[in-house]
């Protein structure tokens, strides 16, 4: 191999798609030539450098203006599955919200701020009375989009993306029992600690759903992180759950178990009894 | 077909689905960002363009054709949508020879390690790159695009866009180190 | 393309030596490993029970792995119970004695490389690296080096010394039963947890965008952000107290739910997660710590 080839290769040598017979041959060069090999170090280093520049993060703002954009324009489909005046319904919804200050409706603003996280993760939503009929149909499609991202971030491999999945179903209104589902399988099943105690907490919110109590209850029995066991106790007692009485008192005679575990538990036992 | 993949979700949404968009923007509009961010230099300006992307997906749904890899479609959008933002912005320049000035508003970040200097210098460089050159930079390294789906995208043959990377790295690495010397504004 | 790599040891013969009261040496591994595409920031998955792991960050492509195992001073007793075990594995069974054979066969020639399971089996796979101790005798304490953007997923129980990573950029999530994690110059996200071991995480700067999240049964949990970060912080201790030198905007859990079952004859109830909800400079990254009985220290960066 010649300096020129390894000109010609060096743009895949530094993606890392080099085959081995190639990788082979200009290393045998660049054992050889200081000029190639210096130039090719420069360039890696630079190329490395590149790869560790960080990623910057929209703002709120971003988010909310495209679920406001992807809002409208389901309605724009609606309006036009509806008959009336196709395109140009569709073109009047879209052109409402196009430029670049989008001008919202009343409380529209404050859902779709609320659909986003970062701030928007402690905000609450009071949308005003006026607006409410709209505000409820709106809520239920956010939910919709929020069902779907919530799932599929559950599944991630990464910890932090399941973190979000749980975030994002706490923020939905009427959670189904597909989201409730989830996150039992999440509070059962997650290998990280921290994901589980995530999906506790979150059910924690929802436990007027009538499976969330008794999965709760159920859950008690399989965990091992002394962790989660402290949580769900501390919930289980918080929500007066009189049935997990019996959970309690089988948890108390394991002997693996940790032993300020044990004594929450007896506190628990004496506070729902 | 992986039901969760880039271009079955597309399709979803090409064939009504639209919903699924929601899922698509939140794999991929950080790193659109970003691509818009380097380009421009301007966060409220990216944030606008990814806008932008996301309304002519929609409005351009049913073009979709499953042909190539999502990401090149999307890119290709990207492109024509920056494209159109620097010709409302000076006419007269050819695309080649404009450059963006970063926005002065942009807060300096706080350097406290070395490598966060690296950091200031090489974008600094980057943005003395001329526009071709960068994208297909940013493309390959940052949106992570094969070489082909690179030239797939910008209709040229794949051996001028291995060669211009490596030009490229070249320039950068050149520009870098004066920046680094301190020998240029 | 998998790549696995294993890490003998040579310890077999030192321990045999052992008995006759020879030094305590440890015994040196070394291996480098690349990832698949090397260009893209790869994953370190290390699942040890007893040792120690150390990463630190460094400028390169590769991922350098050094390992060191402990020499296990055995109690006569232990000694010999070592030599029962190795009695009873004499008495092999027709299966085995046909497997043996086959083996004999297929290694005509060659010599046989004492491998006694000590060891620690290395794979690459879609740029996926995963180191795991094999169930053994002996503690390892392990030191690698990684690309600065590599992802690490770490988990060690049963030892003292716990994980200590530095100058890692990528998502980290750490786990230990025992020994503290100390986490210096990283930029997240990470999941840390630990049952009787302290956290203590210091960011050079924070990822926007990605939830962390930190839980100790024991130990207290201490981590120093930018003073600049954007950061939700959802606290929550039983029996710790909670300190930090930001300036925190306190807001009261927003997260409730009503129920009013005053027309059923029932009562009014609001029921709110027990957690201190604050905002650091307005708020942005979620930052969940959670401890029972340490104290939680938020601290801003010098």
């Amino acid at each position: 191999m010649n300096c020129e080839k390894i000109r010609e290769r060096t743009a895949d040598y530094l993606a890392g798609e080099l085959d081995e017979e190639s990788l082979a041959g200009m290393r045998a060069h660049l054992a050889e030539c200081p000029h190639c090999r210096e130039e090719l170090e420069g360039l890696s280093v630079i190329w490395t450098k590149l790869g560790v520049l960080p990623n910057e993060e929209p703002s709120a703002a971003l988010r909310s203006r495209f679920y406001g954009m992807l809002e409208a324009y389901k309605k724009g489909l609606k309006k036009e599955g509806e008959g009336q005046g196709a395109k140009r319904a569709l073109s009047i919804w879209l052109g409402r919200l196009m430029p670049r200050k989008p001008a919202f409706q009343l409380g529209l603003a404050l859902i779709l701020m609320a659909a986003g996280l970062g701030s928007g993760f402690l905000l609450s939503v009071r949308p005003r009375s006026a607006a409410r009929a709209e505000m409820a149909s709106l809520r239920g499609e956010m939910d919709g989009m929020r069902r779907i991202v919530a799932i599929s971030l559950l599944k991630q491999a990464s910890p932090s993306d399941r973190l979000m999945g749980v975030s994002w179903s706490v923020r939905i209104d009427r959670p189904g029992d597909e989201i409730i589902a989830a996150l039992l399988q999440t509070l059962n099943h997650d290998p990280n600690v921290n994901v589980r105690l995530a999906a506790a907490d979150a059910l924690y919110l929802f436990y007027d759903h009538p499976e969330v109590k008794k999965g709760l209850i159920d859950s008690l029995a399989g965990q091992t992180s002394p962790l989660v066991q402290v949580s769900l106790i501390s919930l289980l007692v918080e929500i007066r759950e009189r049935r997990a009485v019996e959970a309690l008192e089988r948890l108390i005679q394991n002997e693996k178990l940790n032993p300020k575990v044990k004594k929450l538990a007896e506190l628990g036992l004496v506070q729902l009894s | 077909m992986d039901p969760t993949s880039d271009n079955r979700l597309m399709e979803e949404v090409r064939d009504g689905k639209v919903e699924r968009l929601a899922i698509l923007f939140e794999r991929h509009h950080v790193m659109l960002f970003n691509f818009f961010l380097r380009l421009s230099g301007n966060r409220s300006v990216s944030e606008d363009l990814v806008q932008d992307v996301f309304f002519r997906i929609l409005k351009y749904r049913d073009t979709y054709q499953g042909e190539s890899k999502f990401a090149v479609w999307m890119y290709q959008i990207a492109r024509n949508v920056h494209v159109d933002h620097l010709r409302k912005q000076k006419p007269e320049v050819p695309l080649d020879d404009q450059f963006e000035e970063p926005a002065a508003d942009e807060a300096p970040a706080i350097e406290r390690l070395t490598s966060e200097v690296d950091a200031v210098l090489l974008k600094r460089a980057l943005d003395r790159l001329p526009l071709r050159k960068k994208e297909i930079l940013l493309l390959s390294r940052f949106q992570e695009m094969k070489y082909r789906e690179i030239a797939e995208l910008l209709g040229c043959d794949i051996g001028s866009i291995k060669s211009t990377i490596h030009r490229t790295i070249r320039e950068l690495g050149k520009i870098y180190l004066e920046l680094q010397g301190g020998t240029s504004p | 393309m998998k790549t696995i790599i294993r890490l003998a040891g040579i310890m077999i013969l030192l321990w045999a030596a052992g008995t006759a009261g020879s030094p305590q040496e440890s015994q040196a591994d070394h291996a480098v490993v690349n990832f698949s595409d090397p260009a893209k920031p790869g994953t370190v998955e290390v699942n040890i029970s007893e040792g120690s792991i150390t990463v630190r960050g460094f400028e390169g492509k590769d991922v350098i792995i050094d390992a060191r195992w402990r020499e296990k001073v055995l109690t006569k007793e232990e000694q010999e119970g070592e030599a029962d075990l190795a009695e009873a594995e004499e008495e092999l069974d027709q299966e085995e004695m046909a497997r043996k054979k086959a083996q004999a066969e297929k290694a005509k020639g060659m010599k046989m490389l004492e491998v006694e399971s000590m060891g620690l089996t290395i794979e690459e796979e879609e740029n996926v690296i995963q180191v795991n101790a094999e169930e053994g005798k002996r503690a390892v304490d392990l030191l690698i080096q990684v690309p600065f953007s590599t992802s690490l997923r770490l988990s060690c129980h049963d030892d003292e010394r716990g994980v200590t990573v530095e100058g890692v950029s990528g998502e980290i999530e750490v786990e230990t039963s025992d020994g503290p994690i100390v986490l210096t110059n990283v930029s997240g996200p990470v999941v840390a947890d630990s049952s009787d071991g302290e956290i203590k995480a210091v960011f050079g700067k924070v990822t926007p965008g990605k939830p962390m999240s930190f839980s100790a049964m024991d130990g207290d949990i201490d981590i120093t952000l930018p003073l600049d970060v954007k950061a939700s912080l959802k606290m929550k201790t039983d029996e710790g107290q909670i300190f930090t030198d930001f300036d925190v905007r306190l807001t009261p859990s927003q997260q409730k739910k009503e129920e009013d079952e005053r027309k059923e004859g029932g009562g009014y109830r609001v029921a709110f997660e027990k957690v201190t909800l604050g905002l650091i400079n307005g708020g942005g990254v979620e930052i969940q710590l959670t401890t029972y009985e340490g104290n939680i220290y938020v601290r801003k960066a010098k």
